[in-house]
């Protein structure tokens, strides 16, 4: 009966939040399930595509990568290279790979992106990367506007990315909320937003009603 | 007397943002011209390194793209691709792979040291968060704001509406009113937002603050 409820609603705000992100030039899909938003984003793929990806949890949980595997697709894979040829490695997929896969840090419900890197690979290859970019979000990115967006990274993407890393020392980390900190090893350098997608349909977003990374 | 009142006030202002860039792990620097601006730019250049840039009237006004082919410096010079728009795209993905330093400027710095930056199709803001190992910015005080609200403020009047009027091709809002009008025109030059709150690596992004009026 809950899930049932949950179900129906989701449906329901993915919709509106689908509009929005559609009026901003960005071709997008609603799926119920993650085994679906798998099925989709493979759809989403072209078969000859050399295929990159920045660091996320969203594209680890619906099994993406080990189904790029499995069906014998090009992957340009980050965690195969060795740490000191890493950023010449990540630089390579900017410029190389034909489709760069990815969630989002929020998602506004008028239908703007919000990303935050530490080391900005992940925002140059949206930026100016591959000619195809494939997004999946869960519904629990999406948030009211822009301030809470921001809201949504100081107090829960940032410390909860900060605690995957044993030898990292944040503020966030530590508190569980951002301390506008200028420390090194920082995860929040760089802030990006996609307000229109340009070209046309280039980026791709599949959101999910269900929770999905962080 | 205005002038030296302004230039007094910009000697200030201009080494207090400088302080705060510092804060933020950015190389920081501020000099009172344009001419002075230019001899810092090729001091912070290596003389082996392959030089690209994005597009900006700030390093035209300073001349400085001149000044590295009279220098002999190796150029990735995205002019020389013409108007095929492949082979620019193409030269453009290059320098963020081969080019050793990335010239360009910014669209507006916060007081607290900031940098926000605007692109219509990214080339640049990949530049600026994961291109070459060295960036180096240079904007005129007139880039200065007090936040990003009013860092927004300047693109949306004045940034936007004034490059839009450099491409008679162009139809966007800003261009025919003067002030943005949050479209998603496809022509539209706003598309992606970059807020730059540190360096990361540190002093890999190199500020030169300019007592003088560069770019819009």
């Amino acid at each position: 009966m809950k899930d049932q409820l949950i179900r129906e609603r989701n449906a329901l705000y993915g919709n509106v939040v689908m509009r929005a992100l559609q009026r901003r030039d960005f071709e997008v899909y609603y799926t119920h399930t993650k085994e679906e938003a798998l099925e989709q984003a493979m759809e989403l793929i072209p078969k000859g595509d050399v295929v990159g990806w920045g660091g996320s949890l969203t594209i680890q949980e619906i099994g993406l990568i080990d189904k790029l595997y499995e069906e014998g697709y090009t992957v340009m894979d980050r965690d195969k290279v060795p740490a000191e040829e890493k950023r010449k490695f990540m630089k390579r997929i900017v410029a190389e790979a034909d489709t760069f896969i990815t969630s989002a840090n929020a998602i506004t419900e008028d239908g703007q992106l919000l990303y935050v890197d530490g080391n900005g690979n992940r925002i140059a290859s949206i930026a100016y990367g591959a000619d195809n970019i494939v997004v999946i979000a869960g519904l629990n990115k999406v948030v009211r506007n822009m301030d809470d967006a921001i809201y949504r990274i100081r107090t829960v993407a940032g410390p909860l990315n900060a605690r995957r890393f044993p030898e990292m020392n944040t503020h966030c980390k530590h508190t569980g909320k951002c301390g506008e900190c200028f420390r090194y090893d920082c995860i929040c350098n760089t802030w990006y937003v996609v307000n229109h997608c340009n070209p046309k349909k280039r980026i791709k977003i599949v959101l999910v009603g269900e929770e999905l990374g962080f | 007397m205005k002038e030296g009142l302004i230039k007094d006030r910009n000697e200030l202002y201009g080494p207090y943002v400088v302080k705060n860039l510092q804060k933020r792990q950015f190389d920081a620097y501020y000099v009172e011209t344009k001419e002075e601006a230019l001899e810092k730019a090729i001091e912070l250049i290596p003389k082996d390194h392959v030089v690209g840039w994005g597009g900006s009237y700030t390093i035209k006004e300073i001349g400085l793209v001149d000044r590295l082919y009279a220098d002999g410096y190796k150029v990735m010079d995205r002019e020389k691709a013409g108007d095929n728009f492949d082979a620019w795209a193409e030269t453009m993905k290059r320098i963020l792979v081969d080019a050793n330093t990335f010239i360009t400027s910014a669209n507006a710095v916060t007081e607290a040291g900031e940098l926000l930056n605007v692109d219509g199709n990214g080339n640049r803001l990949a530049a600026y968060c994961y291109g070459p190992e060295s960036v180096v910015v240079i904007v005129g005080m007139n880039k200065i704001v007090r936040d990003v609200k009013d860092a927004v403020f300047r693109i949306q009047t004045v940034a936007a509406p004034i490059n839009g009027r450099r491409f008679p091709d162009l139809n966007t809002p800003c261009k025919h009113t003067g002030r943005c009008a949050e479209c998603t025109a496809p022509d539209c030059m706003c598309c992606q937002w970059l807020v730059t709150r540190m360096s990361n690596p540190k002093g890999r992004i190199k500020v030169i603050v300019c007592g003088e009026k560069l770019g819009f």
